[in-house]
């Protein structure tokens, strides 16, 4: 929307340059995308009469013209254009004048004359694009006090600063000089003159003359009309076509300019009918019926209408598309006498549909799409009788043709004072709310201290909840008033003690050198039997989903190793070797009710080389390395008594498979996989897997906690046995702990023999390094034979045989 | 928009069938 700045201050007297409101117009939520300066680089072109023209001999597109410049004598000047005759007037840049764009103007031989300086067109003025013919000024009839010789800047009242401010879709109502004044008045706190139009009315009334019928009341809730009788041909006077030009808009002919005038001041889309060519003098607002398709806009051009478009009609068919584009066969032209002004409010999403089919984008299209003012309609109307008595000479009809069968009704929205401040972060009272909103035409009608009732303007759509209002308050008060501060919401972030050690899990996992996978939380239904699983196993009794978007994908995992184990597969099928993985994830058990129990765990499956380089022997992954993964686990953590008991679970290896306890309780499994297993899998016969609820391990994980330091020292033991070669170790240490009570400090398994001395083919030496401690004292060797004579009197009754 | 395609921006991933693949090599490429 340009705004040219000497238009503006009709409305509202502002004092602030063009400069100053560009600066503060966006605070008010107005951005000015560039301020152009009418009439800037024009110097020393002056206004000059057309004394004579002749032909140039042996010229054939240049002409000589003699021009008056208020000088005494006329001075000769050629010039390429012929659309003027003798006595027009003409801009003449003088010799040394300058034109925009720092043209500069000089004196030129042509065909043995000197030309005397230039006649200049629009385009060279920069007041319009045309560049087809020289600028032929207004006569003296419609500006008044022109004299020859006068500054042209002077003589046409150029000198204006024009505000090009980009409009959002939001505020249709900003698509007009008085819109934008009402913003401005109410930054600056000034008053905003709407001067009342005043047609002087004469005649027969209106509705004599015409007849308004709306059978669309849907399309069309409103439409009114004045006649105009006795107008006159011809152009509107500069004062208006220089404002239409300023705001980038093409004067065509009075009635035209006249409505476009009104579009510009009011943001109302008018339309001008040739009365004379209305058929039974109606207008009727309808659909398009079967055979009214066609249609030709007065651009010429055929257009196709349908059953949705709001086409306006006379008594024969549609004369014109309702808020888009007149008809050509109603068309206001020079023969035209008597006008039809109409001024209607349409149905914002049916001219938009239209608009849009026909992809045409009109100044009115766009308005009504966005949304008109159906109180502006009669307003409108008269502002543009009462220009249309002026500029074209007409006699306006008494009153108007109003049909408005529904009324637009406003809904108040409630506004709390609380509300709006703490969205804002301000403390505005009540009353300043109240009045920012009255500035920009609300109107409040019930006002307490912590409430206001709000209507808000007709001409505001997009006011339409809570909301809104508080953004008008925001704008009113000035965004950049608005204080900085972080939000607060009384609760600092964090992660939960849970998701930290999930984290600290995670980085153990991976400085244990293996590589993180997500693998699919669904499994293949058929696995359990490529596994070769009893039919009781808990690997089958996986949930089955209902609708799975593959037979692949279509059970629940109820473990994460059998994913694991797919994804090692897949990678030792693509020859990498060496693979370590792990997942932290849930599993989905069957707990009896509607939802399966998730329990987060974490699995790892460790096959192929566990080294690389020229040190030490090859080794592959095993059973220990799947150990050692969980014990990185729980010291990371912090997690005492773990303990381990030797299970045979399938689909694992009878003898490289044990449960992990936690505080007594199963939490996990580590094992080596069951050579067979590993085949079915396309896996190497070693492949170490180890998987373990988080809950469990989580809840006995110690807070780091590092206390002082032992001040007396511990005594060490050593204590070897011989013990059936099926006992797991597990549960000698157990044995050991148990009798050896609270002075035992720590126990490490350190040798495991078999051979001289130990002959018996089913038994195994086993021995121990025990490390006592008093927390208070130095223990005596006394109290430590003592402990030990326990230990080993437990061990035999075992059936163990202490060497 | 899923994370996997934010995760195909960032890292400049071609196939997102790659998140899942859980190959070791594309795995190892998150080092560090």
């Amino acid at each position: 929307m340009r705004v040219p700045l000497s238009w503006l201050r009709e409305f509202t007297p502002v004092e602030a340059g063009a400069d100053e409101l560009a600066r503060r117009l966006p605070i008010a939520g107005l951005q000015v995308e560039e301020v152009i300066r009418s009439g800037a680089g024009i110097e020393g072109v002056v206004v000059g009469r057309v004394l004579d023209i002749e032909e140039i001999p042996g010229a054939t597109k240049i002409i000589w013209v003699t021009v008056d410049v208020g000088e005494g004598s006329p001075r000769g000047i050629a010039c390429g254009a012929r659309n003027f005759a003798k006595g027009d007037l003409v801009p003449v840049a003088l010799p040394g004048a300058r034109l925009p764009g720092g043209m500069e103007i000089g004196r030129r031989e042509m065909y043995g004359r000197t030309s005397d300086g230039m006649l200049c067109s629009a385009k060279e003025l920069a007041i319009a694009d045309d560049h087809s013919g020289i600028f032929v000024l207004p006569d003296d009839s419609n500006l008044g006090d022109l004299k020859v010789g006068q500054d042209v800047r002077e003589a046409l009242a150029l000198d204006d600063d024009i505000l090009d401010i980009d409009i959002t879709p939001n505020r249709p109502d900003l698509l007009s000089i008085i819109g934008i004044a009402r913003e401005v008045a109410a930054l600056y706190e000034l008053p905003l003159k709407i001067p009342e139009p005043a047609p002087r009315e004469d005649g027969p009334a209106a509705s004599d003359l015409a007849s308004v019928k709306i059978e669309d009341a849907k399309g069309c809730p409103r439409y009114l009309a004045r006649i105009i009788t006795g107008v006159r041909p011809g152009e509107s006077p500069w004062w208006m076509r220089r404002r239409l030009l300023a705001c980038g808009m093409r004067p065509i002919s009075g009635p035209v300019d006249v409505t476009n005038f009104v579009l510009l001041e009011r943001g109302h889309p008018l339309h001008a009918f040739d009365l004379a060519r209305l058929r039974g003098r109606a207008i009727v607002v309808r659909r398009p019926r079967k055979g009214e398709e066609r249609f030709i806009t007065l651009d010429g051009v055929e257009r196709a209408l349908t059953k949705d478009d709001v086409a306006i009609c006379d008594s024969q068919g549609p004369v014109a598309i309702a808020g888009i584009m007149g008809g050509a066969g109603s068309e206001v032209g020079e023969e035209t006498t008597e006008i039809l002004l109409e001024s209607a409010y349409f149905a914002p999403e049916r001219i938009g549909r239209t608009a849009r089919r026909l992809g045409l984008r009109t100044e009115a299209s766009v308005r009504f799409e966005r949304g008109a003012d159906p109180e502006a309609v009669p307003a409108a109307a008269a502002r543009a009788a009462e220009l249309l008595g002026e500029v074209s000479g007409g006699t306006v009809a008494r009153g108007a043709i109003d049909v408005y069968p529904r009324p637009v009704k406003v809904k108040p929205i409630r506004l709390r004072v609380a509300r709006t401040n703490a969205l804002l972060g301000v403390a505005i009272p009540a009353e300043e709310m109240a009045s920012d909103l009255s500035s920009l035409g609300s109107r409040i009608d019930a006002q307490t201290r912590t409430v206001l009732r709000v209507s808000p303007p007709t001409f505001r759509p997009d006011l339409r909840a809570e909301v809104d209002l508080v953004e008008e308050v925001a704008r009113r008060y000035s965004y950049d008033r608005i204080p900085l501060t972080l939000p607060s919401s009384g609760r600092a972030g964090g992660l939960t003690r849970e998701q930290n050690l999930r984290r600290i899990v995670r980085r153990l996992l991976l400085a244990s050198g293996l590589s993180e996978a997500h693998t699919l939380s669904m499994l293949p239904p058929r696995l359990p039997d490529r596994l070769s699983l009893s039919a009781d196993h808990p690997w089958r009794r996986g949930l089955v989903i209902a609708n799975p978007l593959s037979e692949e994908e279509s059970v629940l995992r109820p473990s994460l190793l059998p994913g694991l184990l797919l994804a090692a597969g897949k990678n030792v099928a693509r020859r990498n070797t060496s693979v370590g993985l792990f997942e932290i994830g849930t599993a989905f058990l069957p707990s009896g009710s509607d939802l399966p129990d998730e329990p987060m765990r974490a699995a790892w499956v460790l096959t192929g080389p566990a080294t690389t380089g020229w040190h030490g022997p090859h080794r592959d992954f095993d059973f220990y390395d799947a150990k050692g993964v969980l014990e990185r686990i729980v010291e990371g953590l912090g997690v005492p008594g773990v303990m381990f008991e030797a299970a045979g679970v399938s689909p694992m290896h009878p003898g490289r498979c044990a449960r992990v306890l936690v505080d007594g309780r199963e939490a996990g499994l580590i094992a080596e996989i069951h050579p067979r297993a590993a085949r079915a899998l396309d896996l190497p016969s070693r492949v170490a897997v180890g998987e373990i609820d988080l809950a469990p391990v989580i809840a006995a994980a110690r807070d780091a906690a590092p206390g002082e330091l032992p001040r007396f020292p511990a005594v060490v033991r050593d204590l070897a046995l011989l013990v059936p070669e099926a006992t797991a170790s597990a549960d000698v240490e157990r044995a050991i702990r148990e009798a050896a009570g609270s002075l035992l400090e720590d126990i490490t398994i350190f040798d495991v023999y078999r051979g001289q001395g130990v002959e018996d083919p089913g038994t195994l030496s086993l021995a121990f390094s025990l490390s006592f401690r008093d927390p208070e004292r130095t223990l005596t060797d006394a109290e430590i034979g003592e402990r030990m004579a326990a230990i080993e009197q437990t061990a035999r009754a075992k059936g163990w045989t202490v060497r | 928009m899923g994370v996997e395609r934010i995760a195909m921006r960032a890292f400049g991933i071609t196939d997102m069938r790659q998140l899942f693949d859980n190959d070791v090599r594309f795995l190892a490429r998150f080092a560090g």
